[in-house]
């Protein structure tokens, strides 16, 4: 059955942080779609909202108001463990700090979002864990831990950790944010073959080299998607 | 110095920072210390200092033993006495004595009273000297001397009301006047719990080589300075050796193996508690560590959370001996405000303990704050603080500082690895609870058993009263005996609420047992055989029906078996299938010596035990009627309906009726006599179930913190594996199998300790065997309660962490 409908469609997203008697508009009335196979680049200035979205549409979080469909799927009001099953399976995470866990080696620590599906045979896992090491190339660092490894190498564990799920899309929030530039170069360089392959992938980045990578760039200032020129309008605002 | 001060400054300051965890520390510590506190001012009070005894180690007492017979006693005959005493060379001062009592008038009524009758030395070897006057002299032991006695503190203030011109009057004991030369410190209580003492007078008679195996006294002798226990034992094996050349025994001594040796006098007075005690003493040890453990735990936790600081400091140069010197400082300082703590509670709780030990085993034990116990809970303090900061003392020796700094600021996700010591120690605390619930599930077991043993005798609703003949009217006088016995037991019957009445000497389970050797007609010795022996008893008629023994063949004695009557036994089963396997015992005629005449057996009853529900030691036994026999006194036992109360009263009337110079001195339920045979059994299932329950306590205390710790550090991770898709119940899965994984580690290192202090105790208590499965599976199940009850609240904690979690960065 061929899905002609995008991947992601949200719409009017708003999200609003209550603490200690303050508000903050995180997002207010966020549009935005995603299709299959797309490489997007979120970028903004700092506090924008950025993660905050990214969160939203990995199903970490909940949105204040507004739509959010999911293959199709109206995902903003499910439950925790709904969430999680979702997560599980449609989502796939990079996080800047790679957040890989140091009492596992890289061969558990690739298989650990498969453990939470239920009915996987050992031998599938095995296959798709050693194929998604494969893809990064890291296959020859399986029974290494993390604290072995090298900050690029760990995100490319991390990225392998990611595939093994054959998620929908990848969510990376700022993957090259704690590398030096020859290695976020390197994963950069992953995530541009994974796309290659047929990956949808939504990237945060600030670094305009790397959001050029992308089919597309969206903006967010102030809780909003703007587009490039009101960007600069209203950055320059700002410097005045 | 002035590093050290300022170490001090800086430790006071920790524990003032940081009040809770101050507190939990000084807690525990102070319970683990309190309670060796409380055991050890037991042990030193019962085991190592009894009160009123002068340098006690330097006191033994004499028992025979006859080793072909299997047959000890703490008693000795007046030969043995004379023997060990004629040991100049090893023996300061040698005494003899044995328990007596007086009946007395006191506010109109004959009680009696406790005493002892003891020869001159005896205050001499336990060093007690009088308060008032004197003690005896040898004047006072000769044959016509006129009567004197030397009274306790307690009777001087009961009967004289503490007068000071009370030496030199007289008291009425017996209805004969004695008149009291000495007022006795009050600490001094040897033999326990006398109220008086009076000299014993031997006759040169009483030396003579026919009494040497007629044991019946107390031998006591202090040894000279520097002499040893070992060297006192030689010498009394030398002195048999030497009357053995010179042909002083008979051949019976020989054939009965028969030899004297020396204890020491803390071991005799111990008695039943001594064993008990012992295991408490290791069961309160094992309570320390576990605190302790719980306390390293602790201290471990901080100093991760502290890791950086002390990363930074030695950066700055600290050295490491230098930091470990504060931790320790630290622990000193709060282990020493522990023991304090257990120092003021210790012998609080120690008197506590000896109130929950039977009345009959505890009295005369003071629990006082000795130096001894001073030192000892100074060394226990210390010892817990050096083994609760030597965790991290020596993570901090072992680990390269430099790696922590790095460590700490790049790691998202905290190694559980640096918990390694930790859980050692949670580990190691659950082995040792694991420990003391089985200790306790196998003693409680066994003391559930001893109390279902059948003694021989249906002890329910069956009243007991001890009358000790007074006067020479009736101590003398055989027919008066009888006559007396059977007056009361009549009187007894037709009171309200008795159904049947009877007499008895000894009582089973009372405190005194008689024994002697006899022989069966027609069977001659051959010239190695030890003699027969046996257990004797005296009855009246009604006794196998007061007491439900069952009659097995013949009959038990009539109103018809009198002073004057064919002389006759009756045997229980033990002693019809030793001697007569194969044949009927009944016609046939025994004797207990040449002196005596023989006695026909009419009858055999069942087994009855005699002191022990834990051990058959029973020899057999022979009864005879009490109307034919002279004794010493009679146990009134009666079979009541239920829920008398006033038996005392009924047969102190009865015995007034009969007698009105007789007093009876102590009642109590048969049932309590029993008790009263298990009592060191039931300290120990109290002691531990109470220890175990309190180490269970310090076990979910101590998994409580190791875990809501590393839950707490591993808060990133639990994000990033609910970013990934775990569900709540997989977190909570993750972190109780932590904690299943640390128990069951504590449990297998448990259990193996249990099985080797099992096969331990089994050689010092016996029927232990038991309960061994059951206690493992309740121990078991008790601990995997205590993980899940500890576990629960930070799994809980971890299956709410927000999986936002992950995307924040430090
Ligand atoms: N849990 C929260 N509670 C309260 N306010 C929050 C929370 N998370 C985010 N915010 C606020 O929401 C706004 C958007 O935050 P967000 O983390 O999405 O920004 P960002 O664009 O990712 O910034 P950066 O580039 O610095 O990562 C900020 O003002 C932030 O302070
Ligand atoms: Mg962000």
């Amino acid at each position: 059955m061929e899905n002609t409908q995008p991947l992601i469609e949200i719409e009017g997203l708003t999200k609003v942080f209550y603490t200690d008697e303050i508000e903050t508009h995180a997002l207010s009335g966020v549009h935005l779609k995603i299709e299959r196979g797309e490489y997007v680049a979120m970028s903004g200035p700092s506090g924008c909202g950025k993660s905050t979205l990214l969160s939203i549409v990995g199903l970490l979080d909940t949105p204040t108001a507004g739509k959010y469909l999911l293959n199709g799927n109206e995902v903003e009001n499910l439950d925790f463990s709904q969430r999680s099953r979702i997560r599980n399976q449609e989502i796939g995470f990079i996080f800047q700090s790679f957040n890989l866990i140091g009492d596992l080696t890289v061969y558990e620590n690739v298989e650990l979002p498969l453990t939470y599906r239920s009915g996987m045979a050992a031998s599938e896992r095995k296959r798709r864990v050693q194929e998604s090491l494969e893809r990064v190339g890291m296959a020859h660092r399986m029974r290494h831990y993390p604290s072995q490894l090298s900050g690029g190498q760990q995100q490319r564990v991390a990225v392998a950790r990611a595939l093994a799920g054959s998620p929908s899309i990848l969510l990376a929030d700022e993957p090259t944010g704690n590398l030096d530039s020859k290695n976020g170069e390197a994963v950069m360089e992953l995530l541009r073959n994974l796309h290659r392959e047929g990956s949808t992938i939504c990237m945060v980045t600030h670094d305009p080299r790397f959001a050029a990578h992308a089919d597309r760039n969206i903006h967010l200032f102030d809780g909003k998607v703007v587009s490039e020129e009101e960007l600069q309008q209203q950055l320059a605002a700002i410097q005045v | 110095m002035q590093t050290l001060l300022q170490d001090v400054r800086y430790a006071l300051r920790q524990m003032r920072k940081s009040p809770g965890f101050t507190v939990t520390v000084v807690l525990t510590l102070a319970l683990g210390i309190g309670a060796n506190t409380a055991i050890f001012s037991v042990v030193n009070a019962v085991l190592r200092h009894p009160e009123g005894v002068d340098r006690p180690g330097r006191v033994a007492v004499l028992h025979v033993d006859y080793k072909k017979l299997g047959l000890n006693i703490p008693e000795v005959s007046v030969p043995d006495y004379a023997d060990a005493a004629s040991l100049h060379k090893l023996v300061e001062a040698a005494a003899i004595g044995y328990q007596s009592g007086f009946n007395v008038e006191q506010n109109g009524q004959m009680t009696r009273l406790r005493a002892a009758t003891v020869s001159r030395q005896w205050f001499q070897v336990f060093g007690a000297r009088p308060i008032l006057g004197r003690t005896f002299s040898a004047a006072d032991e000769l044959p016509h001397a006129a009567p004197v006695t030397v009274i306790s503190y307690n009777l001087w203030q009961q009967q004289f009301g503490g007068a000071t011109n009370v030496v030199g009057k007289s008291i009425e004991l017996n209805q004969q006047a004695y008149r009291v030369i000495g007022v006795m410190r009050s600490d001094f209580d040897w033999p326990r719990e006398r109220m008086l003492w009076v000299p014993i007078g031997l006759r040169p008679a009483a030396f003579s080589e026919h009494n040497r195996f007629n044991e019946g006294d107390t031998a006591v002798v202090r040894l000279k300075p520097g002499v040893t226990l070992a060297e006192l034992n030689a010498g009394l094996r030398e002195k048999k050796q030497e009357e053995f050349r010179l042909g002083t025994f008979n051949n019976y001594a020989l054939q009965a193996g028969w030899s004297m040796y020396a204890t020491s006098f803390t071991k005799y007075v111990a008695g039943p508690l001594r064993k008990p005690l012992y295991v408490l003493f290791g069961v309160v040890m094992l309570v320390l560590l576990i605190a302790t453990a719980n306390v390293a735990g602790l201290f471990l936790a901080r100093s991760s959370a502290r890791s950086r600081e002390f990363a930074i400091r030695a950066a700055l140069g600290a050295s490491a001996t230098r930091m470990v010197r504060q931790l320790v400082m630290e622990t000193v300082l709060l282990a020493g405000t522990a023991a304090l703590l257990g120092v003021a509670a210790g012998p609080a709780m120690g008197r506590l303990l000896l109130h929950m030990v039977p009345h009959n085993l505890a009295e005369g034990y003071l629990v006082r704050l000795q130096p001894e116990v001073l030192l000892f809970t100074a060394g226990i303090a210390l010892l817990a603080a050096l083994l609760a900061g030597i965790g991290p003392a020596l993570r901090m020796t072992w680990r390269d500082q430099s790696v922590e700094l790095r460590e700490g600021g790049r790691s998202a996700t905290a190694s559980a690895e640096k918990q390694r010591l930790r859980s050692a120690f949670v580990i190691g605390e659950v082995a040792m609870a694991f420990l003391l619930l089985c200790g306790a599930g196998l003693f409680l077991v066994s003391l559930r058993d001893l109390q279902q043993v059948n003694p021989g005798f249906d002890a329910h609703h069956v009243m007991v009263g001890a009358v000790y003949f007074a006067g020479k009217e009736l101590t003398r006088n055989q027919a008066r005996q009888a006559e007396f016995v059977h007056t009361v037991v009549t009187n007894l019957s037709a009171q309200h609420g008795i159904k049947a009445a009877a007499a008895v000497y000894p009582i089973p389970f009372g405190t005194s047992m008689m024994a002697s050797g006899f022989w069966i007609e027609g069977r001659p010795l051959g010239p190695n055989q030890a003699q027969m022996h046996s257990n004797i008893s005296y009855a009246t008629p009604g006794y196998l029906q007061v007491m439900r023994i069952p009659l097995i063949a013949g009959r038990w004695f009539t109103s018809e078996d009198r002073a004057k009557t064919t002389p006759v036994v009756v045997i229980d089963e033990r002693l019809a299938h030793r001697w007569w396997p194969r044949s009927n015992p009944i016609g046939h005629q025994i004797r207990t010596n040449k002196h005596l005449p023989w006695a026909t057996v009419i009858g055999v009853v069942g087994d009855v035990r005699g002191a022990s529900l834990e051990q058959n030691t029973s020899d057999g036994m022979r009864y005879y009627p009490l109307a034919q026999a002279n004794g010493y006194g009679a146990e009134f036992v009666a079979r009541t309906r239920e829920g008398l109360t006033q038996y005392r009263a009924q047969l102190r009337e009865a015995v007034r009726q009969a007698d009105g110079a007789q007093a009876i001195s102590t009642s109590e339920t048969l049932e309590a006599l029993l008790a009263n045979s298990l009592a060191g059994r039931r300290l120990i299932v109290w002691m531990l179930g109470a220890f175990a329950g309190l180490a269970l306590l310090l076990s979910i205390i101590g998994i409580y913190g190791l875990i809501s710790f590393v839950t707490t550090q591993r808060t990133g991770e639990m994000g990033v594996r609910m970013a990934l898709g775990a569900q709540r119940s997989d977190v909570m899965y993750l972190v109780l199998s932590s904690v299943l994984r640390w128990t069951t580690a504590g449990m297998l290192c448990g259990a193996a300790c249990s099985v080797a202090a099992y096969l331990v105790l089994r050689h010092f208590f016996a029927d232990l065997g038991d309960g061994v499965l059951i206690s493992i599976v309740c121990a078991t199940a008790a601990l995997i309660l205590a993980g899940a009850i500890a576990g629960f609240l930070p799994a809980r904690r971890a299956a709410s962490v927000d999986p936002m979690e992950a995307l924040r960065n430090e």
